[in-house]
Formats: structure tokens, C-alpha cells, sequence
């Protein structure tokens, strides 16, 4: 009781103190609040960069895959195994670097992986040398890598324009 | 020779017969794969006339067990005495291969198809 009534304040002085110690509680406040929104801004901020990261290497992709798939569709097997080498390496990367915004896609694109990892050791040992069945399953095989990225692609697009992540 | 390798191919035998993987065709002709969930690891058996071999490759497609076997190998008379999981390992990739091909083209299911067709017309 004695502590209560000799902390209240009794002249100008101590109710400058009073209000001094408020208004700069308020600023305190004031300055948590406002870092606590930059820092949010700051993380949407670095989600978006990476979503539109995501995108534009599934972008890079998917051109690859399509030229990949001309390449077999044209017959041409050097190029074909050139770009199978070139396509699973930043396949690879990519899947790494963006692994939480493919989802569910994640061990589709894996899987697909492998079958890239089979058809450049297959290209390397004999891509001149390819049995009518060989030929007809790298069609099927790029042709199923070209539709898996490009919808990926399109996910990852739409994604980005409404803040939702895949999966 | 890897010594887990006939284990591995062992217990792939196993379990392709309980139908608990499911196999599909590789690349190049007589080769089949079987992806564990999440990608994580592959299984691959190939057979044709000049090799038999299996491969385990890890989730970054980088081959961790590799066997290759040629059937001109096992006719060396050095190889036959001495060294019988070779050649075990040679026949059981053959046994897997015979059972992935099987599963992953669902020749069984086919088959009954084409009976059913030959019996209806």
C-alpha cells in the first residue's frame, strides 16, 4: 500500500515522466508491429522469387524436353543423347532446388529420372544401333517427360498467380 | 562379384512372386524397372542373349550396385569351380527377369485375353 501510493505521481514532473514512459511504450508497439509486417513482406516477398525461380527452370525444362522429343521424332540420334545427358542433369538440379514447390509431382519427376538415366546409358552404348521396339519406347518415354513438364510448368504458373503451392 | 547382390536379387524374387512391386519396362529391350515409393531407390534387371545384369541406383540416379554377367564368361572352366554364386547369380537374374517381364507386360492377363478371344469366335 505504501509502495502504491508513493509510486503514483504528485506534481508536473513526475506526470511528464508518466506520459513520456507511455507515449514511448505506444512507439515500442508502434516499431514491434511494423517490423513484424516487414518481416512477413519479406518472406511472401522471398517465397514469390523462388515460386517464379521454379517456374522459369520448369520453363527452361520443359524446352528441353520438347527438343528432346523432336530430336527422337526426327531421328536424330546425336542430338537425342546429347540433350537426354543435358535434360537429366538439370532435371536433377531442379528437382533439388525446388523440391517443396512440386509436391506430389516430386516422385513423378523421379521416377522419370530414371527412365532418363536408362535411355542415356542405352543412347551411350548404342543410339545408332536402336531396335524398332527401343525406338518406339523413347518416343513414349520423352513424349511422357514433355507432358509431365509442361504441366508442371502450368501448375507452377498457376501457383505463382494465385499464392497456392502444388501438392 | 558383389556378395549382396544374389541376397538383393533373392529377395526381389520373393516378393515380385508375393506381388508386392510392381515392375515396368525400361529403354532398351529385356530390361525392366521397379521404382520404390518416393524414388528413393531403383531396381533394374535386364536379360538378353550376349549379358544378363542388375543395378540398384540411389535417388540421384547414381548406380550403387551393378552386376553384369556374360554367358561366355561362365563357360570359362575357372569360373565354373570356383566360383558357383556367380553362376547362381547369372541363373536367378534370368528367374527375375522371366517373373518382372511377366508382371510389368501382364502377360498372364493377355493370355487369358487371347483365350477368351479364341474361344469366343
Amino acid at each position: 500500500m505504501i509502495f502504491f501510493t508513493e509510486s503514483l505521481p504528485r506534481d508536473w514532473f513526475d506526470w511528464t515522466n508518466a506520459g513520456i514512459g507511455v507515449v514511448g511504450l505506444l512507439f515500442t508497439l508502434w516499431a514491434v508491429l511494423q517490423a513484424t509486417g516487414a518481416k512477413q513482406a519479406a518472406v511472401s516477398t522471398e517465397k514469390s522469387v523462388k515460386k517464379h525461380n521454379a517456374e522459369f527452370d520448369f520453363d527452361t525444362l520443359t524446352r528441353m524436353a520438347k527438343e528432346l522429343h523432336g530430336y527422337v521424332e526426327s531421328g536424330m540420334m546425336s542430338e537425342a543423347k546429347l540433350r537426354t545427358t543435358d535434360l537429366r542433369t538439370e532435371l536433377a538440379v531442379a528437382i533439388r532446388h525446388h523440391e517443396a514447390y512440386l509436391g506430389t509431382q516430386a516422385s513423378l519427376l523421379k521416377s522419370k529420372q530414371a527412365d532418363l538415366k536408362l535411355v542415356t546409358d542405352g543412347l551411350n552404348r548404342k543410339a545408332d544401333d536402336l531396335s524398332q521396339t527401343e525406338r518406339i519406347r523413347l518416343l513414349g518415354i520423352t513424349g511422357a517427360i514433355l507432358d509431365l513438364l509442361a504441366g508442371q510448368c502450368g501448375q507452377l504458373h498457376s501457383a505463382t498467380e494465385t499464392g497456392v503451392t502444388n501438392g | 562379384m558383389d556378395e549382396r547382390s544374389l541376397g538383393f536379387v533373392n529377395q526381389l524374387i520373393e516378393k515380385t512372386e508375393q506381388g508386392k512391386l510392381q515392375w515396368s519396362t525400361g529403354f532398351e529391350d529385356g530390361q525392366f524397372k521397379t521404382i520404390v515409393p518416393e524414388g528413393d531407390l531403383v531396381f533394374v534387371v535386364q536379360s538378353n542373349p550376349e549379358m544378363r545384369k542388375f543395378m540398384i541406383l540411389d535417388n540421384y540416379q547414381d548406380v550403387i550396385l551393378e552386376e553384369e554377367i556374360s554367358p561366355s564368361v561362365l563357360q570359362n572352366v575357372q569360373i565354373q569351380a570356383n566360383q558357383p554364386k556367380l553362376i547362381m547369380l547369372y541363373n536367378n537374374i534370368g528367374q527375375l527377369q522371366n517373373l518382372v517381364r511377366a508382371s510389368a507386360l501382364k502377360v498372364n492377363e493377355k493370355l487369358e485375353k487371347a483365350e477368351k478371344f479364341l474361344s469366343a469366335i
